[in-house]
């Protein structure tokens, strides 16, 4: 399981190595977080395309680190990308921290990748941390529930979506959402996640709702919400106070908390409470609110009918 | 543990090696970095070919980097390596605009064509699993062999 952080640009004019620089500046005090205590940087490398050679990638530099020349190395990195790289090798960089994860006795590789390259952000996020499994620990976020109280967990996933949020405030960068996952994190799945950081309730629905198109749990739902568009769908819902309701509901029922700030994070004891809360939230709203719909068949006939009625005019 | 070893071509194993496990490296006669970077098995198949297999890995893209160190690794310990093998559940949807799996090929979507891992001067196409196939095939394998 990894971290897997996605940032937004704030709007107005920022040029695309500047947008890089931040994105880099993000990373560095990720890792200067996690390295207070759990993870020993080791190497720096940038690369070009893709962070592994099968994949095509081609490594550009490598820069030996450890706790305390990371800030100067990433400072020398920035002005490399601000002055000297093309930029076509700026917008196509991974660059890689790599180091070791500490749990006590347990050790494990691990990195920290800062996605410049558009076709590894797409998939992997701006930032992403994680570490190669070991024995019964498949990665970064199976070691924190091991070697963590829950309580300790919660207040470590909670005080780093702070840290990072109170950071990108000052880069002037927005967190879209941070996900701790097993595996990459979801577009239209909730099975896999541990905790999120997103901005409102609204982000959560709208997984939800990805998730319900993506896994129908019935073909006629499918149907009915075909020919729906995803924002006046999920506008609709979000405003009503009985689903406001019922989503605190299906939190409780999967034991999820809800930390509120100028965002809100949630986590959950376990890796399956998401998907308990949508199968309570899906039936208890979803279906209710779907159900009175026509299919995506019956308005087609509807449609058909009205131009029947043009023909017999002609 | 015999679940997340797929059949070969139809061939079952012959010998499996736990990488975690240093007593399995002495069997080997091979030292490994005390990195966890590394995949999780070696097989040795019935019909003779060697293989190294991934199957704890939550994202494809972490699976090739350690059977890419590991192969390395053998290969310079000059241990045989004639597959690279993931062992998935599945590939998640956001992963699968840079993977595909075709008839067991890892695929990249973009290029329509395998990826290739180079190690030395061998060239691994990755043959990718899922859990259920897995099963699958080896519940249908016991029948067979019952019958014949």
């Amino acid at each position: 399981m990894g971290i897997y952080i996605k940032l937004n640009f704030r709007r107005g004019f920022m040029g695309y190595r500047s947008k890089v620089i931040k994105r880099i500046s993000m990373g560095y005090w990720c890792v200067r977080f996690f390295s207070e205590v759990f993870f020993n940087p080791e190497t720096t490398e940038v690369w070009l395309n893709s962070p592994i050679v099968s994949l095509g990638g081609k490594i550009k530099e490598k820069f030996d680190v450890n706790k305390r020349n990371l800030f100067n190395v990433f400072e020398d990195i920035k002005i490399k990308i601000q002055k000297e790289y093309p930029l076509e090798d700026v917008l196509s960089s991974v660059i890689l921290v790599n180091g070791v994860w500490k749990f006590d006795d347990l050790e494990l590789d691990g990195f920290f990748s800062i996605n410049n390259a558009l076709e590894w952000r797409e998939v992997y996020h701006d930032l992403e941390a994680d570490a190669y499994g070991k024995g019964e620990v498949r990665d970064l976020v199976d070691a924190l529930q091991l070697y963590l109280t829950y309580e300790d967990l919660e207040n470590l996933i909670s005080r780093f979506n702070q840290y990072v949020a109170r950071e990108s405030r000052r880069m002037e960068v927005d967190i879209t959402s941070i996900y701790f996952t097993v595996g990459v994190p979801p577009t239209d799945e909730v099975d896999n996640i541990l905790a999120a950081h997103l901005k409102s309730r609204r982000d959560l629905v709208k997984l939800f709702y990805n998730t319900l198109k993506a896994h129908p749990s019935d073909p006629i739902i499918s149907r009915k919400i075909r020919p729906l568009r995803d924002r006046f769908f999920i506008n609709t819902l979000i405003g009503e106070e009985i689903v406001q309701k019922k989503f605190g509901e299906a939190l409780e029922l999967a034991k999820i908390k809800e930390i509120q700030g100028s965002s809100l994070t949630y986590i959950a004891r376990k890796v399956g409470s998401f998907k308990k809360m949508y199968e309570k939230f899906a039936e208890e709203v979803f279906r209710p609110a779907v159900e009175p719909l026509e299919t995506d068949e019956d308005i087609q006939r509807r449609m058909l009918k009205g131009l029947e009625k043009i023909k017999s005019l002609e | 543990m015999v679940d997340s070893v797929p059949l070969l071509d139809g061939n079952d194993y012959h010998e499996i090696f736990n990488l975690d496990d240093p007593d399995d490296w002495s069997k080997l006669g091979i030292s490994l970095p005390n990195r966890s970077k590394r995949a999780d098995k070696y097989v040795h198949y019935i019909n003779c070919p060697y293989a190294i297999i991934e199957q704890k890995s939550s994202t494809i893209k972490k699976a090739i980097s350690q059977l890419e160190e590991t192969a390395k690794n053998f290969m310079s310990n000059g241990k045989n390596v004639d597959y690279l093998v993931i062992v998935a559940d599945k590939i998640r949807k956001s992963e699968r605009s840079l993977f595909r799996n075709e008839r067991n090929i890892l695929f990249d979507p973009r290029k329509k064509e395998p990826y290739r891992i180079r190690v030395n001067s061998k060239e691994f196409e990755v043959r990718i699993y899922y859990r259920e196939q897995i099963k699958r095939e080896r519940s249908r394998k016991k029948i067979t062999d019952f019958i014949r």
